[in-house]
């Protein structure tokens, strides 16, 4: 059976994007979330984030506008102010949740932080709003047991964000979005990015570009 | 009339593909397409951008997607991944500059084209020879008189000052990386899109669709 792994850390708008199509165009692969720590990724392979050079990080912002109007990708309008910001705290506390509540409310949970800083522009560097996002996504009472979990098993939590990241570095990752997939046949592949997302679709059975896609006059 | 420019690095992996792309698919060849020859690793040192491959992990990955692209689109590729890379190219792109400078712009598009299915789609030579880069171009030429030519002028002034325009003019379209290309749409706004990735912008700006429903009848 097909199946998708994504590694993701949501101070990647790239990341946000591709968990989007996903849950949008292939509903019916089964999905595993991985957050990750990115700024562990970049340290370990000496790679450095798009904008650390300016043409690059100015040609990265178009294409990202041009890409979500292409797929009709809802998102926030420009970046926040603080960019990027660290996301440590907001990458634990997925992965907390993951510990605390299982593998499917933690795909809710890093969903929920994607859509949290991409498209409601919220702060997710503040603890008080990384909470927040926990209980609206997950309820009062599963957010406490994630909480407990963040703040009682510390060091599991430290622990498997740092396997989780190793993990995609390990199976050569250098940035995210970073897939793993497996075909019907059990084939397994790595693919990254936003841009190679056709590769996915076709591992996994599904027609690319999607069929649905209403062709909008470009304005490119 | 809507054109598309590449600018374009022997070097640089996935220009060729993006080349044999623009020049031989259906989507693209009914638009004329303008080749312009820089020096990639003078964008690298201009823009403050490092060459994938000084990342082990990206170079791995480019290696696996490289042939993942040529695979998907039918395009030739040689069986091996060249055992020195990156090449350093700067002999290849001043050949290039002097076959235009030359023979004209035809010429240089057909030079720099075939240059990178010799090597990239067969394996045939090294850039970094320069016995073999004369070859190369006698051959592409149809005249071991005429690459003797540019072989000549190859280190002087004319051809590195050309060879350093095009690379500024590359930046100054926003290039930090190759392929780079610039359409003029029809009604005259530029767009700019980098990697043989961005083909889909190329081909909406020219009011095309990329990649094609049929990919398996491609080229």
């Amino acid at each position: 059976m097909a199946s998708i792994t994504l590694y993701i850390d949501c101070v990647s708008n790239y990341g946000y994007m591709a968990l989007h199509l996903v849950k949008t165009h292939f509903s019916g692969v089964p999905l595993k979330l991985v957050p990750v720590f990115l700024g562990g990724i970049m340290q370990a392979t000496g790679n450095r984030p798009p904008f650390a050079v300016p043409l690059k990080g100015n040609y990265m912002k178009l294409d990202a506008e041009r890409t979500c109007r292409r797929y009709n990708i809802p998102i926030r309008k420009g970046f926040p102010e603080k960019f990027p910001m660290p996301t440590l705290l907001a990458q634990r506390v997925q992965v907390a949740a993951g510990i605390a509540l299982g593998q499917e409310k933690g795909n809710t949970v890093v969903e929920a932080f994607e859509k949290a800083l991409w498209l409601e522009e919220v702060d997710i560097e503040s603890q008080e709003n990384c909470g927040a996002v926990l209980v609206k996504a997950v309820g009062k009472e599963d957010a406490g047991k994630v909480l407990k979990t963040l703040t009682e098993n510390t060091d599991a939590v430290k622990e498997q964000l740092k396997k989780n990241t190793e993990a995609a570095i390990k199976s050569g990752s250098f940035g995210v979005p970073w897939f793993v997939v497996k075909d019907k046949d059990g084939k397994e592949d790595v693919i990254w990015g936003v841009d190679h997302i056709d590769l996915v679709a076709e591992m996994v059975g599904v027609q690319w570009p999607p069929a649905g896609l209403k062709k909008e006059t470009a304005q490119l | 009339m809507a054109s598309v420019t590449i600018y374009h690095d022997l070097a640089s992996t996935f220009s060729y593909p993006a080349l044999e792309l623009l020049y031989n698919h259906p989507t693209f060849t009914s638009t004329p397409l303008h080749v312009v020859p820089i020096f990639l690793g003078g964008v690298f040192q201009t823009t403050g951008n490092k060459p994938p491959p000084m990342i082990p992990a990206k170079r791995e990955y480019l290696l696996l997607e490289f042939y993942r692209k040529c695979r998907k689109f039918s395009i030739p590729v040689r069986p091996e991944f060249p055992k020195k890379f990156p090449i350093n190219s700067m002999n290849s792109q001043r050949a290039a500059v002097a076959v235009g400078l030359l023979y004209g712009e035809q010429e240089m598009s057909k030079v720099v084209r075939e240059m990178g299915v010799a090597f990239w789609g067969k394996g045939e030579w090294n850039p970094e020879d320069k016995g073999d880069l004369e070859k190369v171009v006698a051959k592409i030429l149809g005249s071991a008189e005429k690459a003797k030519k540019v072989m000549e002028i190859i280190g002087g002034q004319e051809v590195k000052a050309k060879l350093t325009e095009n690379t500024q003019d590359s930046v100054k379209k926003g290039a930090f990386g190759g392929p780079w290309m610039v359409v003029k749409t029809a009604d005259g706004k530029e767009v700019v899109a980098w990697g043989v990735d961005a083909l889909d912008v190329v081909a909406e700006a020219i009011g095309k669709e990329w990649p094609p429903r049929d990919v398996k009848a491609s080229l």
